[in-house]
């Protein structure tokens, strides 16, 4: 077990040093000097010079390299180019609360409605339930993101007046007591947006993996033991298709990502996501890397929780 | 006596058989072809309705002929002994799911190959247009007219062209790519395997839109770069910001038909066949093209239908966020992107639902039908 995780961490280095090269390589790939694009294209020449040198970009290109990569892993990710002055770290952590506010809602979300759906449309198969749960399920997959956040915005907010278009709650309310909960509604076509592809895809995982485990013979048993069907279903079954559903539940939280970008840009939220696509415009190199870097990191965290507590669930799971 | 007359019927000879069916296969192209090129034409058949008749019934002839080919081809005891292709059709249309999502690919195909004839107004910009500017859905523009005074509906099937074709190209690409990287890595294991599998972790670390985001700034590496990325899309006739985001979308999507090959390959290794085919002397390159790689054909298929699905969503968020096709490009992310700044505005709806339900119905056909090929190949797969 112990040399198997290491085994495991020693490859995820490897992994986020092979992701760190392909960052540093693609930012400074990228047309247009952050120099110029912070100051303007006609900007006196001896304080680009300055500022070039303060932001250390006139050292050659390893020695920036590997200087960046000791900072990071000290703890130092640099002060960005765009926000002077201030350091990645206190940008990040200040984007933090909203982004994470609606990934975890957002899952919270997905999981209550697919779990049961899953559940409903397995136990009755190829009856009205089960198709009504597949074409939803078909329907969240397809509808692009940001085009359900606009409709949503075009027909809740601005047609019905039930909330306003863009959540304006001040992030200290978010994760105080009641704030936690009072900000659901000023956040909820932004949740749901966010949810609904995962929501789709785990209610599709969850129904194949309760039809797996209906057909098996230890469910007939229970059933021929007397049995009530609840307990059957609930407590038999549900807890042995789950394995599979929190695994993937895991890998979804990291395509969750992508759905953050899309969700902020479209409902004006300052999270993280949109962080990282201004980073990306205004060539702001310190803030793009050190994102990236902390979402390899997460995926490769993601990815060794998922491996160990699929061999702790399953006792016929053997790692190695 | 009543069935005495049944004998008396002559056949008739083979050779008048054969004539007839000649000359009804003549008169079919040459249907074909005068409709192609007299009706399905602008500038002869200046009204859209007459054109969409002239091209429904080009499509019919289209039809007949194809399926009284195959008839020829299969023969007719479809109900007695249906062979596996037969079963296969049987499985697909009996979920009408699948068969729905046939339908819409299908359309949209049509809509895609016939975008001139479909569409009422020609694609380039006229600039009379722009006293039209945002009419809602009327008469002389079904769904209304967008800032720069363009029909929505016009822009809407030539979209479907850069959608189908961005898609469909994508996905052939990164299948090849992904089928022979993935039996690379299973057939020849070790080092091979774990160079790879380390390849594919390191792409799969980054967050997919954001990591496209970046390679299209970064492709655009210097002047001279994009001088050649220019002159490349030109020669080939497509817009060259389409063209950076094709080869990005190559680059990143092969991930999952290598992990589904790779997987397929190395379960399939240790069987007999292979292992026959290596005692008779069969190279490693015959192995794999020939016994290896069509036995992963079912869910490689599934997985690039399915594929296509997301390419159409990729581009267009990408388009959205504004790094994807530019103004003069009629697709759907980027007609979404113009319609931002009127969500709040009711009058408008129009604007933003149309082209939306363009994409989301595309790809729902993509992937209803992806779903019901995976169940009619094997039901017991594992895509």
């Amino acid at each position: 077990m112990r040399s198997y995780i290491l085994k495991k961490l020693a490859i995820a280095v490897l992994v986020f040093l092979g992701v760190y090269t392909i960052v540093f390589l693609l930012c400074f790939m990228m047309p247009g000097d952050p120099v110029r694009v912070s100051m303007g294209l006609h900007s006196d020449p001896q304080a680009v010079e300055l500022l070039t040198h303060a932001w250390g970009l006139d050292e050659p290109r390893y020695v920036q390299y590997f200087s960046y990569l000791k900072c990071f892993v000290m703890g130092d990710w640099g002060i960005s180019f765009r926000y002077e002055d201030k350091a990645v770290l206190g940008i990040i952590l200040d984007r933090l609360p909203r982004t994470a506010y609606l990934g975890l809602w957002g899952i919270i979300f997905s999981v209550i409605l697919s779990i049961p759906l899953g559940v409903i449309a397995a136990y009755k198969q190829n009856k009205p339930p089960d198709n009504a749960a597949v074409l939803i399920s078909q329907i969240g997959v397809s509808l692009p993101n940001f085009w359900l956040g606009l409709m949503l915005i075009a027909i809740v907010a601005v047609g019905l007046r039930w909330i306003s278009p863009i959540p304006q709650v001040p992030h200290s309310e978010l994760w105080s007591f009641p704030g936690f909960f009072t900000s659901l509604k000023p956040y909820s076509l932004a949740i749901i947006t966010l949810g609904t592809g995962m929501m789709a895809t785990t209610t599709r995982l969850t129904r194949s993996s309760m039809l797996e485990i209906i057909r098996q013979d230890y469910i007939t048993m229970l059933r021929a033991k007397g049995m009530p069907e609840h307990v059957v279903i609930l407590k038999h079954a549900l807890r042995n298709a789950l394995i599979p559903v929190v695994t993937i539940v895991g890998m979804q939280v990291l395509i969750l990502i992508g759905g953050v970008v899309l969700t902020e840009t479209v409902f004006a939220i300052n999270g993280l996501g949109r962080l990282y696509v201004d980073a990306i415009t205004a060539r702001d190199y310190p803030i793009i890397t050190a994102l990236t870097l902390v979402y390899a990191a997460a995926v490769v965290i993601m990815n060794l929780i998922v491996d160990l507590s699929y061999s702790l669930i399953d006792p016929r799971v053997k790692l190695g | 006596m009543a069935g005495f007359s049944d004998y008396q019927q002559k056949k008739e000879p083979k050779i008048t058989q054969q004539r007839k069916k000649v000359a009804a296969f003549l008169v079919c192209a040459l249907c074909l072809i005068s409709i192609k090129i007299f009706l399905l034409n602008r500038e002869t058949v200046p009204q859209w309705g007459f054109r969409l008749l002239a091209l429904s019934a080009y499509l019919g002839v289209w039809y007949l002929l194809l399926s009284s080919l195959y008839q020829g081809w299969a023969g007719s005891n479809y109900a007695d002994r249906p062979n596996p292709i037969q079963r296969f059709l049987m499985r697909f249309y009996h979920n009408k799911l699948a068969t729905f999502g046939l339908f819409v690919v299908l359309t949209l195909a049509v809509m895609a190959i016939f975008a001139d004839d479909i569409a009422i107004y020609p694609l380039e910009y006229q600039a009379e247009w722009q006293e039209f500017s945002q009419l809602p859905p009327c008469r002389e523009h079904p769904l209304g007219t967008v800032t720069s005074g363009e029909d929505l509906f016009s822009l809407i099937v030539y979209g479907s062209r850069i959608s189908l074709g961005l898609g469909v190209s994508v996905m052939v690409i990164t299948s090849l790519v992904g089928m022979t990287l993935g039996a690379t890595a299973g057939y020849f294991g070790k080092g091979t395997d774990r160079a790879l599998n380390y390849l594919n972790d390191v792409v799969m670390s980054f967050p997919f839109l954001v990591f496209c985001i970046v390679l299209v700034g970064a492709l655009q590496v210097n002047e001279a770069v994009r001088e050649t990325f220019a002159n490349l899309a030109e020669a080939i006739g497509v817009d060259m910001h389409l063209m950076i985001i094709f080869l990005v979308l190559a680059m990143l999507m092969w991930s999952s038909t290598f992990r589904v090959v790779r997987s397929q390959v190395l379960s399939l290794k240790e069987t007999g066949f292979v292992e026959a085919a290596k005692a008779l002397g069969g190279s490693s390159r015959r192995i794999i093209f020939k016994h290896l790689l069509p036995n992963t054909l079912g869910p490689v298929i599934v997985l690039v239908t399915i594929g296509i699905g997301s390419v159409i969503l990729t581009e267009a968020a990408l388009s959205y966020l504004g790094f994807g096709a530019e103004m003069t490009t009629p697709s759907w992310g980027r007609l979404l992107r113009d319609a931002n700044p009127y969500v709040t505005q009711p009058c408008y709806m129009y604007m933003v639902m149309f082209p939306g339900i363009a994409i989301f119905m595309s790809v729902l056909g993509f992937t209803t039908m992806g779903d019901g090929l995976r169940d009619a190949i094997d039901p017991r797969m594992k895509v």
